[in-house]
């Protein structure tokens, strides 16, 4: 039945870029708006964007028809889907998506290239058997209207192009925060709102799930969850100062010192992929390609050469300061100041530079205060 | 050749069958021999990973879930099968598996699987996992996370949905059976969660380190595997033609490689001379209190 369902659409036009939308905590998160709003530029008229919804539950309070809006994105699609608390939710959202993906048949799905998106994006994609791009940083789209999707590869060492050419839907995840989510505060959204197109909301039904034959077994591969604790994890993407530091730091305690100057310049510590590797920092600390993806207003790299897949993580840095014996390491070409010295006497000296000028900001303020 | 394996597994699967009332029956386990990264080119022609002559390791992930079946292997006396596909050299992954302590192995080795992308992978994977299943039923698949070489992390949940069983991602550890055999109780850790989840059997789970070491290879297995035959499959044993696998049956292309550069900017450079440090201090501290910056520049998009 199936079968002959997707044989009759076969001449419908793809013509849908779809935006997946992760929520965490009962909120859409911003990584997602960051690429519903690069789906919007992607498209520029000779596609209609769509953000998507896997899930009914989610609340209208974080007003996402009016986000939606603000974005540019001018439909919202959802599916009304039984709430299942307490359970994994990745593999039931992908078979929802894969529902969606067989009646709309969009051109393009895009996902945040989250712990979530990832596993919807697998799991959906090998259904639909399908192409799939995990952690792209560029999208374009070529005349033919084709999705270049531009990741770094080999450990970072080369950005690989990747097209999906004759399977549709061409399906990517996301790096979150390559693509920055426009400011959305309740004010500005007024503003943004203002002349923009209407948004339209579409609904499927939950029997859409039985209609497409995802789940003929019920929920047999439903994955319980009986215990679920927060840990203590820095999200790096909100940081305004970020100092992190590499192979050149040398061992755990260096990463010390590096703390100091972060106090000093209210900033967090992190690590490169050969300072985390080398088990001196934790995994969640990690910037890069295969760590976070940071845009502080200032990212001072301590020991740190600049291999491809790093820089590929912290360039979005308003300001890039660099501390490396080797003024011939990449990341000094790459930066805004540069200091050529061993951290070991760099360092201690800048914090007491900085901890003075503290003293004497404060020591100026008291007399007019 | 393929009969001789299947005559082999049968035996031993009914010699362990003796030794222990299994509770689990087969845990099959796909491991990746990846190259070193630090070693690695591109065919400029074809555009894909340039495998011989680079120097390779069984991927760190994969390290870890073999550790987790041969742990579950101990507790509850399944059977571990090690799966793994690539060229020549990548039966040192079996190998490894079989040094470790994994009962079998087998070797996906032809040159029609080169240059499969995750989705081709997945389907041969799963055809393996069926074939495997019928000389004893597989209760649990096991991968490693994401591969170093590709870091996609997609042929785990792949393989999942191809075989149409539960899937947990980033498990660090199994911590219990149900009584009625029907669920694992596994730990799994993400960047910023600590949970633990009842899988139902048949799962497929991947595997991240953080609670299991692994552990040192055994003297008997050391030389059981130095002299085991590692039985190879082609595309043909597993009934597909050259188009359905590797580049041909693959979703995706490779459209072009190249060598990145960054934007580069035009930085003071500053020497560690205390003059030069404190001038320093000051453009850190104006920098790092965003004073003087205009706000749109940072937060528009890029």
């Amino acid at each position: 039945m199936a079968g002959a369902e997707s044989s009759a659409n076969t001449g419908t036009r793809h013509s849908e870029i779809w935006t997946v939308m992760e929520c965490l905590d009962g909120k859409t998160t911003d990584a997602s708006w960051g690429i519903a709003a690069k789906a919007s530029d992607l498209a520029e008229g000779r596609f209609r964007t769509a953000a998507v919804w896997l899930s009914s539950t989610l609340k209208d309070d974080d007003d996402k028809v009016r986000k939606a809006q603000a974005v540019g994105v001018p439909l919202i699609r959802q599916i009304q889907a039984e709430p299942q608390p307490g359970y994994l939710l990745a593999a039931e959202h992908a078979e929802r998506l894969v529902c969606l993906a067989r009646k709309h048949k969009p051109e393009v799905i895009l996902l945040p290239a989250s712990d979530w998106g990832r596993t919807v994006a697998a799991c959906a994609a090998t259904r639909l058997e399908t192409g799939l791009t995990a952690d792209c940083t560029e999208l374009r789209l070529d005349e033919q209207g084709l999705l270049e999707q531009v990741r770094p590869a080999l450990s970072g060492n080369v950005l690989a192009t990747i097209v999906c050419p004759e399977r549709r839907p061409q399906m990517a995840t996301v790096r979150p925060h390559v693509f920055a989510a426009p400011r959305l505060s309740p004010g500005d959204l007024d503003r943004q709102c203002e002349g923009k197109r209407r948004v339209d909301i579409v609904v499927e039904p939950a029997s859409l799930l039985v209609k497409c034959g995802e789940r003929p077994t019920g929920s047999k591969r439903l994955c319980r969850v009986v215990e679920d604790k927060k840990i203590d994890a820095p999200d790096l993407s909100r940081a305004a100062v970020v100092v992190a530091g590499g192979r050149g730091i040398g061992g755990k305690d260096g990463f010390g010192v590096l703390a100091e100057l972060a106090i000093q310049l209210g900033g967090v510590v992190a690590g490169s992929r050969a300072a985390v590797q080398s088990g001196w920092i934790g995994s969640a600390w990690q910037v890069g390609q295969t760590g976070q993806t940071i845009r502080p207003r200032l990212y001072i790299a301590v020991g740190i050469s600049g291999t491809v897949q790093h820089l590929v993580g912290v360039q979005r840095a308003r300001k890039i300061v660099a501390i490396n014996r080797d003024p011939e390491a990449p990341i000094m070409a790459c930066s805004d100041l540069r200091v050529v010295g061993d951290w070991r006497e760099v360092l201690p000296k800048l914090i007491g530079e900085l901890k003075a000028l503290a003293h004497r900001g404060q020591r100026g303020v008291q007399p007019n205060g | 050749m393929a009969a001789s394996l299947w005559v082999c597994l049968g035996r031993r699967w009914l010699q362990l069958r003796k030794e222990v009332a299994a509770i689990l029956t087969h845990i099959v386990v796909c491991l990746k021999q990846v190259p070193d990264v630090s070693d690695m080119r591109m065919d400029p022609k074809t555009h894909t990973v340039v495998r011989s002559g680079a120097a390779t390791i069984v991927n760190p992930d994969d390290q870890y879930a073999l550790e987790l079946a041969l742990e579950c292997k101990d507790r509850w006396g399944a059977k571990v099968t090690a799966v793994t596909m690539g060229p020549d050299g990548a039966e040192r992954a079996v190998r490894y598996a079989l040094r470790q302590g994994a009962d079998a192995g087998v070797h996906l080795c032809d040159r029609a699987f080169s240059g499969a992308d995750t989705l081709v992978t997945s389907l041969v994977l799963a055809r393996v996992v069926h074939k495997l299943a019928g000389a004893a039923p597989v209760d649990v698949v096991v991968c490693g996370d994401k591969a170093v070489d590709g870091d996609t992390a997609q042929v785990g949940p792949g393989l999942a949905a191809r075989l149409n069983c539960a899937l947990v991602r980033q498990v660090t550890g199994v911590q219990a059976i149900e009584a009625d055999q029907s669920a694992l109780l596994v730990e799994r850790k993400t960047r910023d969660r600590y949970q633990r989840v009842l899988v139902p059997l048949p799962c497929l789970l991947t595997v991240v380190p953080g609670r299991l070491e692994v552990r040192y290879a055994a003297l008997p297995h050391l030389v059981r595997a130095a002299r085991a035959k590692v039985p190879r499959l082609s595309a043909q044993d597993l009934g597909f033609s050259p188009q359905q696998v590797g580049l041909a049956g693959s979703a995706t292309r490779v459209r072009k490689v190249s060598t990145v550069s960054f934007p580069t900017r035009v930085g003071q450079e500053v020497d560690s001379t205390e003059q030069g440090l404190r001038e320093a201090a000051i453009t850190l501290q104006t920098w790092a209190s965003g004073s003087g910056q205009k706000e749109a520049g940072a937060d528009g998009r890029s």
